[in-house]
């Protein structure tokens, strides 16, 4: 009867969308909850059913409930080597609002009846609120984390398995949630339910197979005592020299919130001094923040402001710069500020030989906070002036490019050349991944800088001598 | 005439335009090493300058060094915010500016109510920098940075200014006096971004053309007495000195007899001019015709016309008939005077002496009248030690300064001493006044000190004496020269060895004063660690930031009025009054929300849509500054507008002293100032006796305050700045006093009820 309804479900989802006859053999999702967002590595092994060999395989996000909106970095690789997958975000209208879906393209077809082992790794930034959403400044936070209990597969799945990691306790909950009324409750294994092991929590596997887009939607409270550091906006500008002077100005400025719990009551300085939270890693207000800083070189002339005027509680520490908030952040409080610093651009400044007066510049997506997620990030390059922007390349997707000019210091014509990258949903991890931008900078243009400032200023000299020259006295002489 | 031109010539003859000239006249001048020695002395001049400027300007830059580039204070919290909303805006919608976000709910006609000489000022030079010059620079650098900077143009100024009255070298010593004069670098440290920091700069170039107007009788110089006038209207409400001095100075000279067409002409020109520039500034307008303050001024120049008329009557007619003429004219003018001001006064054209200019001659009319006057610190008496503070030797070289100017009693001289004896009463009334001072200080003490170089540095009697020694050849009286010269060079030597101790002492005494006492930014105290590292205490900001961050944007904070412009500045929110002091009654309404007990304060302020109310509080880092010493004043003027309601009396204990402890009058625990300061205070001790460090004494655990209805939002880190917030009414119509209690006896129930599961939990 089962296989019936699915094969009915199948069919008419095939008729839609052709998704191609594959059969998950196994699929486990490993949610580690460590941080302050969920990052997901779903193994799956899939087997052609069809009678060609297929290379297309469609990879919705394990969600069917519309809770991962905010993805943040999405890679899917095979098992046992880096090989990484063609992957393409597409959309699907029956999906829609429910699931985002990936078009993974295999580099060679898999011959019928074979399998393939494919390891898919994405984080996401949304699905957790804390709960209760209001708080003593006393109490321990938890989360809640919203997601489908079920791996939301346009294929069937045959054997199946939900861990979460970075846990110390945690717990199922209902989510009284109406849209998925389409799953009848009696149709999903009876006897899934959690044991740990090795730390984590550990649901299956179950061997029953599961019917396509399988979705029930459950929650997980745990216990989460770190705030949730969210930046709605970082604007990342890094300022390039045109003269040879070795020194790179990077100025990033937040937008910082804590999505963590709320205060229920005011903040109580008693409470906090009392409770010497302060000091203590472990509470979920966050005090305090890493900045990492680049390794291995030297960077000076650090500073934090914010707009009232400088702060004084940071420090560099090993690496790290470690900057208290003016006050400590609860749930919804906010915190905007302003760090920069200058590093030796020899690190990051390539010349091309191939091409004449070409260069080229690697700088890090992010130099980012620990445990942090940032809704929109702007990376700012700012240019020499009258320099020709070549080229970027980027390991992940940016929403949007955008060339123009600002006028800074001593700029005599058009202004710095602004090269602004604008990415959305990303998290502390991706500060490993770089960018690089090649730009064309002549000699001509620099001396030319030069020979017109120096310019303005013999003729500011010239003319004040030249006025000196007459006379306006109306004495006669 | 042309003996005085020749004198012109001669006292000017160092300046550096003047300099051409004389060397053209002089081809072949004295030479040292084959250069002329009036090209020296100019390198010399520029040199000085240059260094003069450099010291003004970096003894100002303390602050910025110990601290940070912050505007400082209070006044100049407003005056940076007004510069960022002239930047932002156009010059129009800035003369426009009606701000809502003061002064809640009435507003404030902010554009027609400030003088826009210092925003216009930052302006221009902001808009300069970023569209000529390529440097856009942020503004609250330029704000924080403008003082300084005007700093060394009043060095030049001064030094101009003096020249006139004695000599350039006088003048020399007048710019480096008041280059680091603390007296001055009081107001204008880098980031006091007030009226002050370029009004001093515009006093002294208008008091400067004006003296050079009055000498030559030039229209010119008087034109640009009155564009500094106007400059200086625009500027600082302390303008008004100018325009009661400048005619001050024209009667004493009339009454002295030394009425000329040169006076006559300077006069008219720079009344004329500058009254006509200076009704454009909107804050202004009509009062230079209608004001009392400004009736010398034109009182000056009717008389100057009539002086004239009489002038020339008299070359027509004889003594005899002129004598009768003046009797007559006299008592007309006299009597029409007088009968026109009173009539005019009472028909309210022109406006009432108001009481500022009252506190300046009877010290106590403020105290008695006008609580709010009295309560500004700046507007108390000055003490005496400040003099000497402020101004160290010169205060002793002042009084002979004035008296070489009797000496040679000049007009110009006229005016300084009529400058000096003014300020020196006003200076003694008013602490800021005291600013207005420093100038003529300066000045003087320049001159005796120059007058003093002049003749102990003046070794030509020794060299002139030598040819005459070989000459005669007698050896007895060479014996008794050479005592005699021993003695005039030793004496020479002590007193200008002393001279230097004391000029070495003064350069000392101003850095020392400069970076121990002028160069605080008030918004952030520094303390010591005990490794002797500065440990900054940044209360202010912290809290001023967390409203800006975490409160709704038109949130309404209630704070008592000293901290209206930082909350304007910083915080960004809407305030219900500010440091602009022109509505007593919203003060008043203020000082009785936080003097008065819960019930009655809640009433105001929820007709206020208060959603904040902010306090200073000491007690426990021990910073003097705070709400509870200042609650008297509060009391005061709240008890001026409800005398029935609030009674100073009350919040004495029963021996008449002012105390927060157990002592403490009913009145005085009841009131929301007191329970919004010590509330929870006991439990950082443990629940025992809590200690007031600012006040000394011990606040018993057992009348711990409790609020009703309002509560604790936020306290910042050293507990300087509390946050309340302003509960709702309740919404089961109960009082809030009532609904507390409820809760509060709730809370230890529902926490046994919170134990039970809420959510069916499936582990």
């Amino acid at each position: 009867m089962k296989f019936l309804i699915a094969l009915v479900w199948t069919f008419c989802y095939a008729s839609a969308v052709s998704y191609g006859n594959w059969e998950n053999v196994y699929f486990t999702r490993t949610l580690d909850l460590k941080k302050g967002y969920v990052k997901e590595t779903d193994v799956v092994q899939i087997k052609n059913l069809d009678d060609k060999p297929q290379d297309t395989y469609y990879f919705p996000l394990s969600d069917g409930i519309g809770e991962i909106t905010k993805l943040s970095a999405f890679i899917a690789t095979f098992l046992d080597q880096v090989v990484i997958l063609g992957s393409e975000l597409v959309e699907i209208e029956e999906l829609e609002g429910k699931a985002l879906t990936y078009k993974l393209t295999l580099p060679a077809p898999v011959a019928p009846g074979s399998t393939v082992d494919i390891k898919a790794r994405y984080v996401y930034t949304s699905g957790l609120s804390p709960l209760p959403a209001k708080i003593e400044m006393k109490d321990v936070q938890h989360i809640l984390l919203t997601l489908n209990k079920y791996a939301y597969s346009p294929y069937q799945t045959n054997q199946y398995q939900l861990v979460f990691t970075g846990i110390t306790k945690g717990q199922e909950m209902d989510v009284i949630d109406g849209s998925d009324s389409e799953q009848e409750p009696d149709n999903l294994p009876k006897d899934f339910k959690p044991r740990i092991e090795d730390k984590s929590l550990v649901y299956g596997p179950i061997f029953e197979s599961l019917p396509p887009f399988t979705v029930k939607s459950m929650g997980l409270l745990y216990e989460h005592n770190r705030p949730l550091a969210k930046a709605y906006n970082l604007e990342r500008s890094i300022w390039i020299p045109a003269s040879n002077s070795d020194k790179v100005s990077i100025e990033e400025y937040y937008e910082l919130t804590n999505a963590g719990a709320e205060l229920s009551n005011g903040f109580s300085r008693v409470d906090w001094m009392q409770g010497r939270y302060e000091s203590t890693r472990n509470h979920w207000a966050l005090s305090q923040l890493e900045v990492k800083l680049p390794d291995n070189i030297e960077s000076e002339g650090i500073y934090y402001t914010d707009k009232v005027g400088q702060v004084d509680t940071s420090k560099e520490y090993q690496g790290y710069l470690v900057l208290q908030p003016r006050y400590p952040l609860f749930g919804g409080w906010n915190y905007n500020f302003t760090i920069g610093w200058y590093n030796p651009l020899s690190v990051y400044l390539h010349k091309l030989t191939e091409q004449e007066d070409t260069y080229m510049v690697k700088f890090p997506v992010l130099s980012t906070i620990q445990d942090i997620s940032y809704d929109n990030v702007k990376v700012n390059f700012y240019l020499p002036e009258d320099s020709e922007f070549v080229g970027v390349s980027s390991a992940i997707d940016y929403e949007s490019i955008e060339v123009g000019n600002e006028l800074s210091y001593f700029d005599v014509s058009g202004g710095h050349v602004k090269v602004t990258l604008t990415f959305k949903n990303l998290i502390d991890d991706l500060s490993k991944v770089d960018l690089f931008v090649q730009y064309k900078y002549t000699a001509a243009s620099y001396w030319l800088k030069v020979f017109k400032i120096s310019g303005f200023v013999f003729t500011g000299l010239i003319s004040y001598y030249l006025l000196r020259l007459i006379d306006i006295s109306i004495e006669k002489k | 005439m042309v003996s005085e031109k020749k004198k012109q010539s001669v006292s000017t003859s160092s300046a550096p335009l003047k300099q051409k000239e004389v060397a053209e006249v002089v081809p072949t001048g004295p030479k040292i090493l084959g250069v002329k020695l009036d090209t020296i002395r100019l390198l010399l001049q520029v040199i000085i300058f240059i260094s003069i400027a450099g010291a003004s300007i970096s003894s100002r830059l303390f602050s910025v060094i110990r601290f940070e580039s912050i505007i400082h204070e209070f006044d100049p919290w407003f005056n940076f915010r007004a510069t960022k909303y002239l930047v932002t805006h156009s010059y129009y919608d800035f003369l426009n500016w009606f701000d809502d976000r003061t002064w809640y709910p009435l507003g404030r006609v902010t554009g027609g109510t400030l003088y826009p000489g210092l925003m216009v000022t930052s302006g221009v030079i902001w808009h300069t920098l970023r569209e000529w010059l390529a440097l856009p620079i942020d503004i609250r650098n330029i704000c924080v940075l403008l003082a300084p900077a005007f700093s060394g143009l009043t060095a030049i100024f001064t030094y101009f200014f003096t020249k006139e009255i004695k000599d350039s070298n006088a003048g020399l010593l007048a710019a480096i006096f008041m280059g680091i004069a603390p007296g001055y670098i009081s107001r204008s440290v880098a980031g006091s971004y007030d009226n002050e920091a370029i009004a001093i700069t515009l006093l002294m170039a208008t008091f400067y053309f004006w003296i050079k107007a009055m000498k030559l009788g030039s229209v010119f110089y008087g034109t640009l007495t009155a564009l500094f006038y106007f400059y200086m209207v625009s500027a600082w409400g302390g303008y008004v000195f100018i325009t009661n001095l400048i005619p001050l100075h024209i009667f004493v000279l009339i009454l002295m007899g030394r009425y000329s067409h040169k006076l006559y002409t300077a006069y008219t020109t720079w009344y004329a001019l500058g009254t006509l520039a200076s009704m454009q500034i909107p804050f202004v307008g009509f009062l230079p015709i209608r004001s009392n303050d400004h009736m010398a001024a034109l009182g000056v120049f009717g008389l100057l016309q009539l002086v004239a008329v009489g002038d020339y009557v008299k070359s027509q007619i004889p003594s005899k008939q002129f004598k009768s003429f003046l009797v007559i004219s006299l008592v007309l003018t006299i009597t029409l005077g007088i009968i026109g001001l009173v009539g005019l006064t009472t028909l309210g054209w022109i406006a009432p002496w108001t009481g500022r200019f009252y506190s300046l001659w009877d010290t106590n009319y403020a105290k008695i009248h006008i609580p709010i006057i009295a309560s500004v610190s700046e507007h108390q008496p000055t003490a005496w030690p400040a003099f000497f503070f402020d101004t160290n030797m010169l205060i002793w070289l002042f009084p002979a300064g004035v008296y070489l100017c009797f000496q040679d009693l000049q007009n110009e001289h006229v005016f300084v001493i009529i400058y000096a004896v003014l300020c020196s009463y006003f200076a003694g009334v008013m602490v800021r006044l005291m600013l207005t001072l420093t100038p003529i200080i300066c000045a003087s003490g320049a001159i005796a000190l120059s007058k003093l170089f002049d003749v102990y540095l003046d070794i030509s009697e020794l060299i002139n004496a030598n040819p005459e020694e070989e000459t005669t050849d007698k050896k007895k009286s060479t014996g008794n020269r050479k005592a005699n010269i021993f003695f005039i060079l030793l004496s020479k030597l002590i007193v200008l060895l002393t001279f230097a101790f004391y000029l070495f002492y003064f350069v000392f005494h101003c850095t020392w004063v400069t970076s121990n006492a002028y160069s605080s930014p008030s918004v952030v105290l520094a303390s010591k660690n005990p490794d002797g590292s500065q440990h900054i205490i940044d209360d202010f900001r912290e809290a001023y930031y967390w409203l800006r961050m975490n409160t709704p944007e038109d949130a309404k904070v209630m704070a008592w009025w000293d901290y209206g412009y930082q909350i304007g500045g910083m915080a960004d929110r809407t305030t219900l009054v500010d440091n602009n002091t022109w509505n007593n009654t919203h003060i008043a309404t203020v000082g009785k929300a936080m003097c008065s007990s819960e019930e009655v304060s809640y009433e105001i302020l929820k007709k206020h849509d208060v959603d904040y109310v902010l306090v200073i509080f000491g007690g426990l880092l021990g910073y003097s500054g705070d709400d509870i010493n200042k609650f008297l004043w509060m009391v005061r003027i709240s008890e001026g507008i409800w005398p029935d309601e609030v009674h100073e009396r009350d919040f004495f204990s029963e021996r008449g002293e002012y105390k927060v402890d157990s002592e403490a009058s009913q009145t005085m625990k009841d009131s929301l100032m007191y329970k919004m300061s010590y509330y929870r205070f006991n439990e950082l001790y443990n629940g025992r006796d809590a200690s007031d460090r600012v006040r000394g004494q011990t606040i018993p655990a057992s009348q711990a305050p409790e609020l009703n209805v309002v509560e604790e939002a936020f306290t910042s880190q050293n507990w300087i700045v509390r946050l309340y917030k302003v509960k709702d009414l309740d919404n089961v119509g109960r009082n809030l006093h009532s609904a507390t209690q409820f809760s509060k006896t709730e809370q230890s129930k529902r926490k046994r009820i919170a134990k039970k599961p809420v959510i069916d939990l499936r582990e």
